[in-house]
């Protein structure tokens, strides 16, 4: 009787996380000039056309620029702040933490306004640079969350065995604990990539007349929607599950590193 | 490989992490190719002693000098000093040969001449079929020799190593002390040993000191320490122990607390004071009668020597380890013994 009503759970819950996933597959195959499900004829049709339209290519590379140049960013910074945050002791340790991690938690709407007034002031709207800095700090909270919670999981005397057998700091730094940071760099890399690739609300206030992906997508929608928008999440779908596989891939070697397995003496 | 080791001064050294004193006064002289083992409990300052002159903590007074030059303010990768730890500290992203080598890889050395000189020091460890291994693929054992040849093959004139043996079973820890000892008298180096292992400072030690809370107890060889403890801590720290209160010291007698009346010169004891003597300088005669008769309370086979608890008439309890020959059976608890002691064995303790 329990395992009928844990599996009827299961099944609603998983459904509901994937079923609007699930009809985006079909109706992005469709043949037709509209959104249909389930679709009556089945070609790539939509695909081709995404990559045919210029203004879906060129939001594409905006956002590849933008989301690059935010990822770099955030984890250069985010993971400098992460090294201070986790190895000083400071005063006001707590309040700078939890400023670096407030983007996440206050609505993007009233970030989006602060900026909006500020870009403005500044005659920064309508530029990709203030705009990709803008989204490196919307995706620093992930690259800080992550690399702190792995940099105190990092066992300090391997780093001092660096400094101690003639490294200075920042080649010890780089020598052991980089490596050790690696798979964490990746899956905040991904995070703090997709954190900026689909960021919405803030992109409208400050983009100006710039399109990225998402805003194209949001323009499609208000004006005639084809079965492109669909097409086009498919494909960011596949492009997320890659690359949170070579970050699994990437973490699971680490782990196996770390760990002190039991060998047996020889 | 080899290398003259270096003289260490610690002078009056200083160390409080907030109101805890972890180095008080701490004053130490380690001759160069000398083995000097650090022996204490943990909070004793042993580490603290090792990691100021690692320059991993900063000391807030004094000074430490390596063969007369001051280093508290060299930073810790310019004072050219090996050092191997309990976790062995392994890069476990770099093959066996590669942790060997970073040490010459961050002073410059070539690529082949830094290779060459790893396999030395691999060879050295009797490791060299296990070269390109990663250490997560190794047993402890091995991982605490890679250790050690990734701390002597830059051929530091001074190597230290922080409870090496910490993590190993009993067994794999006498091998690696003989093997240990053997390495460092073929390189020279001056070695600071940390352990809280009474019996491995015994056994490694040229010399060594005794730590407790911040200050050195006693220094010397294994021999005096082991003979001759000059206060309480020490001869209950090193090797098990009796530790007595003399009562009254007369002419050509003296009586010891809870003992009773014992024949002999007593005159370098102190009424009231302390003394130690060996378990193993305590004689049985079983079933005979004597002056001092005693219970056994308690019997521990380690198979070439027995340890018997006594339990003299005032309840006093003493230790006394007797060789055993083969087929000597071990005396039933409860048996009635005389025992006695020659007092000029009696080691008086000043505190």
């Amino acid at each position: 009787m329990t395992r009928i009503v844990l599996l009827v759970y299961f099944v609603l819950v998983t459904g509901f996380l994937l079923l609007p996933l699930i009809f985006l597959l079909p109706i992005s195959l469709t043949n037709s000039q509209f959104l249909e499900f389930p679709p009556k004829s089945l070609s790539l049709r939509w695909y081709r056309e995404f990559f045919i339209d210029q203004s879906w290519v060129d939001a594409t590379l905006v956002s590849l620029k933008i989301g690059f140049g935010a990822t770099a960013i955030s984890l250069l910074l985010g993971t400098l702040a992460s090294v201070a945050l986790v190895r000083s002791n400071f005063r006001l340790k707590g309040i700078l933490t939890a400023i670096f991690i407030a983007p996440l938690i206050i609505p993007s709407v009233v970030i989006a306004l602060a900026l909006y007034i500020v870009f403005l002031r500044w005659r920064l709207v309508n530029n990709i640079y203030a705009l990709t800095i803008a989204h490196a700090m919307i995706a620093m909270p992930y690259v800080v969350m992550i690399i702190t919670g792995s940099l105190r999981r990092f066992d300090m005397t391997i780093e001092r065995a660096a400094r101690i057998l003639g490294a200075t700091p920042v080649r010890a730094f780089i020598h052991t604990t980089l490596p050790f940071l690696t798979p964490a760099l990746f899956a905040s890399g991904i995070l703090a990539f997709f954190a900026s690739f689909d960021e919405l609300i803030i992109t409208l206030f400050i983009s100006g007349g710039l399109q990225t992906l998402p805003v194209r997508i949001w323009n499609d929608l208000s004006l005639k929607l084809d079965p492109t928008v669909p097409a086009v999440a498919v494909m960011l779908t596949l492009v997320s599950i890659l690359g949170m596989t070579v970050g699994e891939i990437a973490r699971r070697r680490n782990e196996r590193r770390y760990q002190s397995n039991p060998i047996s003496e020889a | 490989m080899t290398s003259a080791g270096a003289t260490i001064d610690f002078k009056n050294v200083r160390k409080t992490y907030g109101k805890f004193v972890a180095l008080e006064d701490f004053s130490m002289r380690v001759e160069g190719g000398e083995f000097m083992t650090l022996l204490g409990a943990s909070g004793s300052g042993k580490t603290t002693a090792l990691n100021s002159l690692a320059g991993f903590v900063d000391i807030d007074g004094g000074e430490i000098l390596i063969d007369g030059v001051p280093i508290t303010k060299l930073p810790t990768e310019k004072r050219d000093i090996g050092m191997v730890f309990q976790n062995y500290s392994l890069f476990p992203h770099r093959s066996v040969i590669r942790n060997i080598s970073f040490p010459l890889e961050m002073r410059g050395v070539a690529r082949d001449e830094a290779r060459r000189r790893s396999f030395k020091a691999l060879e050295m460890v009797r490791l060299d079929s296990l070269a390109n291994r990663m250490p997560h693929e190794l047993s402890g054992g091995q991982k605490q020799r890679v250790a050690f040849a990734r701390a002597v093959v830059f051929e530091p004139r001074v190597l230290l190593m922080d409870e090496p043996l910490g993590a190993l079973d009993l067994k794999l820890r006498e091998t690696l002390q003989l093997e240990i000892k053997e390495y460092q008298r073929q390189i020279g180096c001056t070695v600071i040993y940390v352990t809280h292992d009474q019996s491995e400072a015994l056994t490694l030690s040229d010399r060594m000191a005794v730590m407790d809370k911040g200050r050195v107890l006693q220094i010397g060889t294994p021999e005096q320490l082991y003979d001759r403890p000059q206060s309480r801590f020490v001869a209950g720290f090193v090797g098990s122990n009796n530790i007595l209160k003399v009562q009254s010291v007369e002419e050509g007698f003296m009586t010891l607390e809870g003992l009773g009346r014992f024949k002999g010169d007593g005159r370098h004891l102190i009424p009231g004071g302390f003394v130690s003597i060996r378990p193993e300088l305590i004689t049985i005669r079983h079933g005979g009668s004597g002056a001092h008769m005693a219970h056994l309370s308690e019997a521990v086979f380690f198979g070439n020597s027995v340890r018997y608890i006594l339990r003299a008439a005032d309840s006093k309890e003493i230790s006394a380890i007797e060789h055993r020959r083969p087929g000597q059976d071990v005396l039933p608890l409860g048996t009635a013994v005389a025992f006695d002691l020659d007092t000029s064995d009696l080691v008086p303790l000043l505190d």
